[in-house]
């Protein structure tokens, strides 16, 4: 579907017809299988646009990037749910949108189909049905699309958006539904033993270097300052040390608590490949268990960190 | 303050930052002292108004600025002073305990209590409790120190 | 050169003890003008001389010490020490006394408190606050924590050599001061004389004098205190040693005919039970306590809990007469004559007389005086009460009390005075303290740090010399000292000195807890110029040397890093201005009882506008179920009267059938709302006064209740003894169980209110029934006070009190074929006789707990209040604000604080109505001074905050997209700030980077 001349002409026609200030979409990018976000703002712009197992990152991180200006935007069923979030939080209003839902096929692990196929470049990855055909040093190799979806994609059960002003054909690629469950992909490590859970995490954050693409990808992390940031109170060490990545990492997530819709951006857009679905994965899962919330869903039902219930277990006791 | 300080001559005590709410639980170690309950002086009291003026950074900084222990205490459910302050903060709470346990930080090394202010003697036995229990998991060395050898020389 | 000054006040207050400095305080803050005026040197009473305070063991001195230095600073409040009344005339709303004040010969405003004096003064004689255990100077202090905290000559040992004149630096003494007359015009006067020690005779018998190691209940509390004279060492006074073994022997001078002292002194068994369990606490090595009794009276609140722990603790607890007190090897021996008759003997090392109170009396007085009651006590009528009456009694004056009873009896007793008031419009109170007047918040910061040997509370453990000299030298102390008191007058004083001297900008005291004391050094830090937000405490005692006396060194190590963290924080604390809210002059009452109706027609009478809600459709509540007070006087001409005068008063505003739904707001504005039979509606009130009662358990299925219509409540029979007597005509024989549903597990609580009630039933039985044999099984007979004439007036009637353990209680049978012309068969073990009786009874009564009703939850929890273990209200301290509820602007009436008799209702309602008023009076209230803050530059407008606060004090400005914080509804909890992902918002001075400099200043 890259570069696909119909979803050019979809958006465009929106865009005129809606009168928008602007579209965000997303367009081909300049690093292999790696489209980027794009804010198309004349009708001449969509020609750029694309639509494939690629395009991971979520575009309500740029909602709040134009305040009152009527935006149309382009949403999978996490970045549906992140603008149901972000309306929940008063960072936008609904009706300065044009929600353009896209059915998700379930996104591709990027950095897997990379370390496997040295060398691939964008368009190196045709999508079709639920196989992939990878254009491999030695010829093409056909792959079970499902075995190359991004953990948070595997588990996810909301690929759909729902409440949209105009929904798009589904693609002609798509995995199957969810194998798995945030749930099962961190309960594994539940069922560790302490030390090796210490171990694990200790070797997978000992790569962060702090650069803050996770946060600066994610739809939720819209704070003036981060806590990271402040020099009053100085919460991180300026040389920072394992301390702070773990400080950063945690209240990142417990940040996250009751919002995160696990698109999987910060996993995507990390650099060293932490496999930050372990962290967000168990909160949303602990969330979901205790709390019987699923973030974004819908903006009536208040989040879960906002209030409380009697009946809530006391098991952080003792 | 770095854990590696504590090496010279004195043998290592447990420390542990207490971060008790005004009306309940500071009132309970108040009472503890009225009634003279002794325990062990490994705790170093933070008043805080109520429970949930406690946030997960307070907890893990003070395990960073080298706290062996954390112990947040607020009323009992019904009793909060504020009415829900601790039951707001039970979520958070509880959440937190999960992700650190999840991360492999040891239970011992953050503990929460519902201590009302006529529970002197429940505030001193915890106080021996935790103590004992930071004691038997060490000093705190901070935290992703652990590496794998440690796990699999066992 | 005798002096005349001439004064007018509001009202004289005569007494400075606990129960005259509350009735001043009270007074003072209904705006009033007081004089007070105490015999001795210094105000303070008999509470200064307790080492500990029952039943949770609160230092009596630092809850104490606080309300006399509260007492020194109020303008309206005039205090005379050495004072007493000669003479008084006139009548309610126009009373003049003479009142004589002795030569002080210090002037109280030179004396620096130096000692100096002392030092030079060749004379000793006994101390008077030590009970005699130790020597003083003639010229001397009374106690560190006094007030005036000057030090004042005895002119009966003096011998005017004029040494200490040449001493003193201050030229502050003065040996041909002369005494001084005032000539008082007052509305209306209190007397609060107290009490004093009974009769030498009984001490004596027990062998008081004879052996010096037979001491009184309150030369013992000497003993244990740390400020007495061993320091709080409990040395037997003849060896010097901690003793082995202790004897307490209860009712000495009590509960004895003997020497005129009859009645019970209603305070001694829980003193001795304390004492106890301090003396265990106190000496080192195991040591005997047994505590030789008739009953055990501890039927406060709290109390049963409390002897139910000393036993568990190992104090012994023996039924017994004492015989006579010996002395034999050097050992005190005891005889006594167990409860299973014969004569045994004991020995002890010590030997405490658990004496009983007597109270003073005051011929000078007599004039303006109430009737006098029996053995010199008291008590005023009840058309008095429903009057307005001129004079009143105070606390142990009035019948023998203990601290929150005598609190609560001088709140009353200032209320039901203060509408005689000169100025029935009460004089505007003086401005609010203004926090942020003046502003010496700027840098550089300077702070001042102060630490605190509490006598040798603290620095027995902690080296405080150490702790100030490490203070010293943390970054911006500017100053550190040591205080021996940090509370007392003159440590004030040097606090004070301290800031000005060396340009202190900040101050941390390292004492004792800051729930109690904060207030205290706040304002002295205030007086001085200083923000009192610029202060901090660091709680060395309760939380450090209390608790690890065990290991001194590191308790001084955590001493000084409780410091360090004090420091630490206060170095950012800003300067805090509290909201000033405007008060609604106008009370609500919940609760339309007698404790209800009484607390109405208090506040009505004062002045202010009160609701009364009642959920029936008829005042009264179960007051309307009784015959009579304690005392015989009967209940339903008062109620009607009480009822009259308020549906006569145009203030009051009687709401029947209307039930609370909701309580928002805060003290001195709070919005109620009312689902009544006229649908919802909502009213505004400064004060609310929680008074819904008790009600009587029904002990279904116990000893045959419910089973058989002959087995009833004392209530039921109270009903009957009242509208159908005829009926119990013909009763041969009646058993009355005690403690049905109290003093178990479920209900570890005394009752209170069932022994007297089972009495007076008893007594009047006795005239229904002439035939009727009349059993009482009971544990302890628990008639305390002027009740215990009922209980003598009982068995002189020959009502049959028959013991039982809770072991083996009372097996009642009731026939099973319900036949009622069959006898209920009770089976009672007698424990004395180890025998079994059986008595075929026609009538069984029970007397039935008392137990909160189930509406207190949903209460509490609208009206943000605590409920103590067993449901009913929890008052915010047991000893000295037993009417107020921790959460501001409410107050506790009747039985729903916990059991407790008419008459004490009704003393508990009058008082709970003056602390209202004391709200009602203001014209304005301060809110709370840290309130949040939003950095409006960081605030995203996402609205958590908004929903997190319990208190609606936040909400979102949708023009500007951040939260605004409304700072008369914002308490101060900070749920807020640790909600706020964006960090956001602010509590000053509790900041998140105060506790991170607190957590980097960890050592």
């Amino acid at each position: 579907m890259t570069g696909s001349a119909a979803l050019a002409e979809t958006l465009r026609k929106v865009f005129k017809d809606e009168k928008l200030d602007g579209l965000i979409g997303y367009a081909a990018g300049t690093t292999p299988l790696r489209p980027r976000p794009a804010v198309f703002t004349a009708p001449g712009d969509f020609d750029a646009a694309v639509f494939d197992g690629f395009c991971v990152q979520n575009l309500a991180t740029y909602l709040r990037r134009h305040p009152d200006r009527r935006m149309g935007i382009l949403v999978k069923g996490c970045d549906r749910r992140a603008v149901t979030v972000l309306i929940q939080e008063r960072q936008v209003a609904r009706e300065d949108l044009f929600l353009i839902g896209v059915p998700c096929p379930g996104m591709l692990n990027r950095a897997r189909l990379l370390t496997e196929f040295p060398g691939l470049e964008t368009g190196g990855v045709a999508e079709e049905g639920d196989t992939l055909t990878v254009a491999a040093a030695d010829g093409p190799v056909s792959l079970a699309r499902a075995d190359y979806l991004l953990p948070a994609c595997r588990a996810c059960r909301h690929r759909v958006p729902t409440d949209v002003d105009l929904m798009l054909d589904a693609p002609p690629f798509a995995a199957p539904e969810a194998d798995t469950s945030l749930g099962e992909l961190t309960g594994g490590i539940d069922g560790m033993e302490r030390r090796e859970r210490a171990a694990l995490f200790a070797e997978e954050l000992s790569r962060c270097i702090l650069c803050y693409a996770c946060r600066n990808v994610c739809p939720f992390c819209y704070c003036e300052t981060c806590f990271t940031d402040t020099l009053q109170p100085a919460w991180m060490t300026p040389a920072p040390e394992p301390n702070d990545i773990f400080f950063y990492h945690f209240n990142r997530m417990m940040h996250m608590s009751g919002r995160c819709v696990a698109c999987g951006s910060c996993a995507w857009a990390c650099p060293e490949q932490i496999p930050l679905h372990l962290l967000f994965g168990k909160i949303t899962a602990d969330v979901a268990e205790l709390f019987a919330f699923e973030a974004g869903l819908d903006e009536t039902t208040p989040q879960p960190m906002s209030h409380f219930s009697e009946d809530d277990p006391d098991e952080h006791i003792g | 303050m770095e854990p590696a300080r504590k090496t010279e001559q004195t043998p290592w005590e447990p420390r542990i930052v207490a971060f008790l709410c005004r009306w309940c639980s500071y009132a309970g170690a108040d009472l503890a002292g009225v009634s003279r309950l002794s325990y062990p002086p490994t705790t170093r009291v933070i008043l805080v108004p109520c429970s949930s003026r406690v946030n997960p950074y307070h907890i893990l900084k003070a395990l960073m600025e080298g706290a062996d222990g954390v112990l947040v205490s607020g009323c009992h459910p019904g009793d909060c002073h504020y009415l829900t302050g601790n039951l707001l903060a039970r979520r958070r709470f509880i959440l937190l305990k999960r992700l650190l346990a999840y991360m492999g930080v040891e239970a011992a090394r953050v503990k929460f209590s519902w201590i009302s202010a006529s529970e002197g003697e429940a505030f001193a036995g915890l106080i021996r409790e935790i103590t004992e229990e930071v004691r038997a998991v060490g000093p705190f060395q901070g935290f992703l120190r652990e590496t794998g050898e440690d796990v699999y020389d066992r | 050169m005798v002096r005349l000054k001439r004064v007018t006040s509001d009202f004289l207050v005569v007494g400075g003890g606990i129960s005259g400095m509350q009735a001043a305080l009270d007074m003072v803050e209904m705006g009033l003008k007081v004089v007070l005026v105490e015999k001795t040197p210094s105000i303070g009473g008999h509470m200064a001389q307790l080492d500990k305070t029952f039943p949770t063991n609160d230092c009596s001195m630092c809850i104490l010490s606080p309300r006399m230095v509260a007492c020194g600073r109020d303008p309206r409040l005039t205090i005379l020490t050495l004072a007493e009344v000669r003479e008084v005339t006139g009548k309610p709303g126009r009373y003049a006394a003479l009142l004589r004040e002795a030569p002080r010969k210090v002037d109280p405003r030179k004396c620096l408190g130096c000692g100096a004096c002392a030092k030079a003064c060749p004379v000793e004689r006994p101390s008077a606050f030590n009970e005699g255990l130790v020597k003083v100077k003639a010229i001397d202090r009374p106690f560190p924590q006094a007030y005036p905290n000057a030090y004042a000559i005895d002119t009966a040992a003096c011998v005017a050599c004029g040494k200490c004149v040449e001493a003193c630096p201050a030229g502050a003494i003065d040996l041909d001061a002369a005494e001084t007359f005032y000539r008082v015009k007052v509305s209306g006067i209190i007397w609060a004389g107290g009490y004093r020690l009974g009769n030498i005779d009984a001490l004596t018998r027990y062998g008081y004098r004879r052996f010096e190691d037979v001491i009184t209940s309150l030369e013992m509390e000497r003993l244990l205190s740390s400020s007495g004279p061993t320091g709080g060492k409990l040395l037997v006074p003849s060896t010097g040693r901690e003793p082995e073994s202790i004897a307490f022997l209860q009712c000495v001078g009590s509960r004895d005919v003997r020497f005129g002292r009859p009645y019970c002194s209603s305070v001694c068994c829980t003193y001795a039970v304390k004492e106890a369990l301090l003396a265990r606490e106190h000496c080192g090595g195991p040591v005997e306590t047994r505590i030789f009794y008739m009953d055990i009276r501890t039927q406060g609140k709290g109390f049963e809990r409390y002897y139910m722990r000393a036993e568990k603790e190992g104090v012994q607890f023996i039924r017994s007469r004492v015989v006579s007190v010996d002395q034999r090897n050097g050992r005190l021996v005891l005889t006594y004559s167990p409860e299973t008759g014969g004569v045994r003997e004991a020995a002890f090392d010590l030997v405490v007389l658990s004496v009983g109170l007597v109270p003073r009396t005051a011929a000078s007085l007599e004039p303006a005086l109430p009737e006098p009651g029996p053995y010199g006590f008291l008590r005023p009528s009840p058309e008095r009460i429903l009057k307005e009456p001129g004079c009143l009694p105070a606390g142990a004056t009035a019948c023998p009390r203990d601290i929150p009873e005598s609190v609560i009896s001088a709140s009353g007793a200032a209320l039901q005075v203060a509408p005689l008031a000169r100025t029935r419009k009460t004089r505007p109170v003086a401005p609010p303290v203004t926090w942020g007047d003046r502003e010496p918040a700027a840098a550089p910061v300077r702070v001042g740090v102060f630490v605190c040997h509490c006598g040798t509370n603290i620095a027995s453990v902690v080296a405080v010399r150490e702790v100030r000299d490490f203070a010293a030298k943390l970054p911006n102390v500017a100053y550190a000292g040591e205080l021996l008191y940090a509370c007392s007058e003159d440590s004030q004083t040097a606090i004070r000195k301290a800031i000005k001297k060396h340009a202190l900008n900040r101050v941390i005291v390292a004492s004792c807890s800051p729930r109690t004391h904060a207030p205290l050094f706040q304002e002295t830090i205030h007086q001085e110029g200083l923000n009192p937000a610029l202060f901090e405490m660091a709680n060395i005692r309760d939380q450090c040397s209390w608790v690890h006396g065990d290991a001194p060194d590191r308790a001084t190590e955590k001493a000084k890093e409780l410091v360090a963290m004090a420091v630490a924080k206060v170095r950012t604390h800003r300067p805090l201005t509290p909201q000033v809210l405007e008060v609604t002059h106008k009370a609500l009452v919940i609760g339309g009882g007698l404790a209800g109706m009484t607390a109405a027609l208090g506040i009505a009478r004062k002045g202010h506008g009160v609701t009364l809600m009642e959920e029936t459709d008829r005042l009264g509540g179960m007051a309307l179920r009784h015959r009579a007070f304690w005392d015989g006087r009967p209940v339903a001409p008062f109620l009607s009267a009480l009822e009259a005068a308020l549906r006569g008063n145009d203030r009051v505003t009687i709401r029947t059938g209307a039930q609370v739904t909701d309580i928002a707001g805060y003290k001195g504005n709070f919005e109620v709302t009312f689902q009544g039979t006229d649908g919802e509606t909502r009213d505004r009130f400064g004060a609310i006064i929680l008074a819904t009662g008790a009600l009587e358990w029904r002990p279904e299925g116990l000893y045959g209740y419910g089973r058989d219509d002959r087995v009833i409540t004392q209530t039921a029979l109270n009903d009957l003894l009242a509208r159908a007597p005829e009926r119990l005509k013909n009763l041969r024989r009646v058993v009355m169980i005690q403690c049905v549903g109290s003093r178990n597990e479920q209900r570890p609580y005394c009752n209170r209110v069932c022994c007297t009630q089972a009495v007076l039933n008893a007594l009047a039985l006795r005239e229904a029934a002439p035939d009727a044999q009349i059993y009482i099984a009971y544990r302890d007979v628990r008639t305390y006070g002027l009740r215990e004439d009922l209980y003598r007036a009982a068995r002189g009637k020959g009502v049959l009190f028959v013991r039982y353990d809770p072991q083996r209680p009372p097996d009642v049978r009731v026939p099973d074929d319900s036949d009622i012309t069959r006898p209920i068969t009770v089976r009672l073990f007698d424990p004395i006789l180890e025998t079994t009786f059986e008595i075929p009874a026609q009538m069984v009564v029970l007397a039935a707990a008392m137990v909160p009703p189930e509406g207190n939850q949903p209460l509490a929890r609208m009206a943000k209040v605590a409920l103590d273990p067993d449901g009913f209200f929890l008052e915010a301290h047991a000893k000295l604000r037993p009417v107020d509820c921790a959460t501001e602007g409410i107050f506790l009436a009747g039985t729903a604080q916990g059991p407790k008799d008419m008459e004490e209702t009704i003393q508990q309602a009058f008082a709970a109505a003056a602390r209202a008023c004391g709200l009602l009076s203001k014209q304005t209230l301060e809110g709370e001074a840290a309130v949040a803050e939003v950095d409006e530059a960081r605030c995203a407008g996402c609205g958590l905050c908004e929903m997190v606060c319990p208190f609606h004090a936040i909400e979102i400005d949708a023009k500007k997209q951040v939260s605004v914080v409304n700072p008369a509804l914002c308490k101060g909890c900070g749920a807020c700030v640790s909600s706020c992902r964006n960090g956001a918002l602010h509590l000053p001075n509790t900041d998140d980077a105060q506790v991170v400099d607190m957590l980097k200043a960890l050592g």
